[in-house]
């Protein structure tokens, strides 16, 4: 997929854990994986916001696309 | 998955599979008992007047067509069956059921098909006669019943895709 996840990094350089991460915006880390893999089909704006919101942070932070 | 349709509708479907297999052993077991035991009284019996029947070849042939029409009239009743069941269990859009729609639709296609193919053959062969009927039920209702399933696992294998697009939306 050419949309790439860049939710790694911006867990790094905040020092969180996935885990709490997906403790906090209310969904499971089964689910936060998904997502941090690219095996995501969709992003609902509500975890968008909710991760956005939680790292201080844009959506282009997090999505970035490259042309394949 | 529990309602009251689908336990009424799994109780006719029980009914069906019952008749239709008792109605496969009988044929089966008729047939067996004129190959090995019986030399029935043709002009007296009382499937005779299906087709006229005169030998004992005939009437084995006759009843392990019913043998073989009721057999496979069970088996599509017994997938059904399954299916109903994993509609109980709450699994919806499963591989099995794409699988038990497509199957059902073919084998209700083929089997009406062939039973108006050995009707055909029966007819000329016992009444040397050709018969052709043109009825807008009977044939065309079993071949539309058998497109409708095959269609509804085309719709179920769709939802199957959606679902799993539903289920990676995070």
């Amino acid at each position: 997929m050419s949309i790439i996840i860049n939710l790694d990094k911006i867990l790094e350089k905040r020092g969180m854990k996935s885990n709490e991460l997906a403790e906090i915006i209310g969904i499971t880390t089964a689910n936060l994986s998904i997502l941090k893999t690219g095996k995501a089909k969709a992003v609902r704006f509500s975890t968008l916001e909710a991760i956005c919101k939680e790292l201080d942070c844009q959506p282009g932070d997090i999505l970035e696309y490259q042309a394949s | 998955m529990k309602s009251n349709s689908l336990h009424i509708l799994k109780g006719l479907l029980y009914v069906s599979f019952i008749i239709s297999l008792l109605t496969a052993l009988g044929s089966l077991g008729i047939a067996a008992y004129i190959a090995f035991i019986g030399d029935m009284n043709f002009d007296e019996s009382n499937f005779s007047f299906l087709f006229p029947i005169q030998t004992n070849k005939a009437a084995i042939s006759l009843f392990l067509l019913g043998f073989a029409l009721y057999s496979a009239i069970g088996l599509i009743v017994y997938l059904m069956l399954k299916i109903i069941r994993s509609f109980e269990k709450g699994n919806l859009f499963t591989n099995y059921q794409i699988a038990g729609f497509n199957l059902i639709g073919q084998l209700i296609i083929w089997l009406t098909i062939l039973q108006s193919a050995a009707e055909f053959i029966l007819s000329l062969v016992f009444k040397s006669r050709i018969e052709f009927k043109l009825e807008v039920s009977g044939f065309w209702l079993l071949i539309a019943l058998g497109a409708f399933f095959i269609v509804l696992s085309k719709v179920f294998l769709q939802a199957k895709k959606l679902k799993e697009e539903n289920e990676l939306a995070i």
